[in-house]
């Protein structure tokens, strides 16, 4: 035993003698957007798109990149020989993609790197291949690729979005439910109509979206394959119809019908078109959305006196306050990891977008301008998109959920709203 | 159970170490108050000795030549000269007699002069032999209570030398620490509670030459944003300035752990 003793007090004494480096920690950091140069990659002159423009882009809207201009860059190297770091870093740049492109006979191939400057070691190396008009898709996918690396999380640039426009003048067309890639390029119509388009909502695997139209003059909801394009009526019920939202499985969609009195939630077996109430009130529930494991619905009612938001078991039908902070808490979505949820909240007399913790209850203000609402989480729960207004006119912004980056999405003509991320396509 | 033991007896042994060091350092620090260094002031008990012995007055009688009558001039010279004679004979004699007298008082006198100086000396002696030994118990006593002093003074002087030399690391820890701080940049995937330790090394010219990650976080991101700000920072000019010694001792080496507890999520 004494042995033990003296050898753990050599032990002890060693140990306190082998610490004897200084020891600093750094429990701080300044988070700035991380310097990139992504160089013009070599033979993408002359084509219809820019593709290291695009992906400049994709990397600075998401708020974590600052991508240098080809105007400052030292040099423009396209093979890894022709890389001097030091050059790179005297630029600021902390990361580097160099690339080339290649014509293929049906569409085009870009091989590229991925550089981490400041440790000069090369970071991921891949080959990106697209059809003749996939020179977007080709950008996105590296966009995606580059952002995973650098920030460990999955990118969302190849995502699509659907939003409704109203372009404010009477016609066959003045409302529209879009469809576009979620830098706001490449729109087009999915649906056109003289009368109002609400509520646009993705099923999980992205291949069916659903939506209110009042196209029947009164409220209906469609559920439309986009695959095929084809529309499917799937309630005509009088009184109020809306707010659908698809289960996490596909099967079922929820939603708000005031068939029975004052608007309730719904839930529909989209196969049999079996409907289940799963409020029954007096008062109104709306804006049903799933939580992550499909057990429970969340949605927004006026049962307290003021708008807030609750959260229901399908099964037992128990509902649940969850919001207490302010006097509006309305439009819920929970975020993908099922932590917490993002909802329009009014401070003040102002609306925001704010996320709340599920665990804690913490709440957190996202979006300072006022008349913010239809918050949209991005698949990979770092973004969101909402509407907003800006000078008079209804515009899409998005913020970046954690370091509060925001920028507005360009957009076209009248009025644009309730945008709707779409999943992971694949 | 075993481990459990293990590792309760570190934990004793270590407390019992604290402890045992932290009474040392309490007591060494408050038993000893440093003793005022204050110089005694030597008192040396002088007397003064008069040596000074009192000259003997010179009695001079008689010097004056009689008056001579000159009657008889042969007998008178003759009586005269029997009585001059004589008379000179008394003189001398009394002359002789009297410095004889003289001489024996004076020695007397002498003697006693000396034999009390030779006391007085003894006791002198005697005293200041005894002041010496004094003097030297003292002297002794001082000089060991000065040692004392000195030894704490060098001990006190090399604490506060350590003492200095932390508060100099501690500040420039601080501004590793900063500069550091300043370019890291965490991606958005990092999470309160993730950490990343990296061994780094340095030259006297603050530049870092390896940086190492030893211990990952298991997100390769926040790995690499650590391992970034470190290149980034690149060197730490402040470290320039530093006295070798200190560097050498505490900044040829570094560990960092990246700890992002400034992060929301």
């Amino acid at each position: 035993m004494s042995i033990r003793l003296i050898v753990l007090m050599c032990l002890l004494v060693l140990s306190t003698q082998g610490y004897a480096n200084l020891f600093i920690e750094i429990n701080r950091g300044n988070d700035n957007p991380a310097p990139i140069a992504i160089v013009p990659f070599a033979k993408s002159q002359g084509l219809p798109e820019n593709v290291q423009k695009i992906i400049a882009a994709n990397l600075e809207r998401s708020g974590f990149f600052k991508p240098i201009p080809p105007a400052d860059m030292l040099a423009l190297p396209t093979t890894q020989e022709e890389v001097v770091f030091r050059d790179w870093r005297l630029s600021g740049a902390h990361f580097l993609v160099i690339g080339e492109l290649q014509k293929e006979p049906t569409g085009y191939a870009v091989s590229y790197k991925l550089f981490d400057v400041l440790s000069q070691k090369v970071m991921h190396a891949a080959v990106v291949k697209g059809s003749d008009e996939g020179l977007r898709d080709i950008s996105h996918a590296i966009s995606d690729t580059v952002y995973e690396k650098i920030t460990g999380i999955r990118g969302i640039f190849g995502t699509k979005m659907l939003y409704v426009q109203d372009l404010k003048r009477p016609g066959a067309s003045r409302y529209r439910l879009m469809y576009a890639d979620v830098d706001g390029a490449r729109a087009r119509a999915l649906v056109k109509s003289s009368q109002p388009i609400l509520s646009p909502t993705w099923s999980n695997d992205g291949k069916r979206i659903a939506y209110v139209s009042f196209e029947t003059s009164r409220p209906a909801i469609y559920v439309m394959n986009l695959a095929t394009g084809q529309a499917t009526q799937m309630t005509n019920f009088k009184g109020l119809n809306g707010a659908p939202a698809f289960s996490p499985d596909g099967s079922h969609l929820a939603m708000v019908l005031s068939k029975d009195g004052s608007p309730d939630i719904y839930v529909m077996n989209i196969a049999t078109r079996q409907l289940r109430r799963i409020t029954k009130d007096r008062y109104i529930d709306t804006e049903p959305n799933w939580s992550v494991d499909g057990t429970a619905v969340i949605f927004t009612s006026n049962r307290g006196g003021s708008p807030q938001i609750y959260q229901v078991n399908v099964n037992s039908g128990r509902p649940e306050r969850l919001t207490f902070e302010g006097d509006y808490n309305a439009r819920p979505r929970v975020t993908p990891d099922g932590k917490s949820m993002v909802m329009v909240h009014r401070q003040n007399g102002v609306f925001h977008i704010a996320s709340q913790d599920m665990a804690s209850g913490d709440m957190r203000i996202l979006t300072e301008t006022w008349l913010d609402e239809s918050p949209s989480i991005a698949p990979n729960g770092a973004m969101l998109l909402y509407a907003t207004q800006r000078n008079n006119k209804g515009v899409l912004g998005a913020v970046s959920m954690d370091a509060g980056i925001k920028f507005l999405l360009p957009s076209g003509q009248g009025d644009v709203r309730e945008p709707a991320w779409g999943p992971y396509l694949n | 159970m075993r481990t459990f033991i293990y590792y309760s007896i570190a934990t004793l042994v270590s407390l019992a170490l604290h402890g045992g060091l932290l009474w040392l350092v309490m007591s060494t620090w408050h038993t000893e108050p440093e003793p005022p260094r204050l110089k005694r002031p030597e008192f040396v008990k002088a007397t003064l000795v008069e040596l000074k012995a009192k000259a003997p007055k010179k009695v001079e009688k008689g010097r004056k030549a009689d008056p001579v009558k000159k009657i008889d001039l042969a007998a008178q010279r003759k009586k005269a000269q029997a009585e001059k004679k004589r008379i000179e004979k008394a003189k001398a004699d009394k002359k002789q007699q009297l410095a004889k007298q003289k001489a024996e008082r004076d020695k007397a006198a002498r003697k006693k002069a000396q034999k009390a100086r030779q006391a007085k000396e003894a006791a002198a002696k005697a005293k200041a032999a005894k002041q010496k030994a004094e003097k030297q118990a003292l002297e002794k006593k001082r000089q060991a209570e000065q040692a004392a002093i000195e030894k704490a003074l060098q001990e006190e002087e090399m604490m506060l030398a350590q003492q200095a030399e932390a508060q100099v690391v501690n500040s420039y820890k601080a501004v590793i620490m900063d500069r550091i701080a300043q370019k890291w940049s965490r991606p958005p995937s990092a999470r309160r509670g993730m950490q990343c330790e990296l061994v780094i090394q340095l030259v006297p010219t603050g530049k870092i030459i390896t940086v190492n990650i030893v211990k990952g976080s298991g997100n390769a991101a926040f790995d690499r944003s650590a391992e970034q700000a470190v290149h980034a920072v690149d060197q730490i000019p402040e470290l320039q300035g530093m006295d070798i010694g200190v560097f050498e001792r505490n900044f040829r080496t570094i560990h960092l752990l990246f700890n992002p507890e400034d992060r929301r999520l």
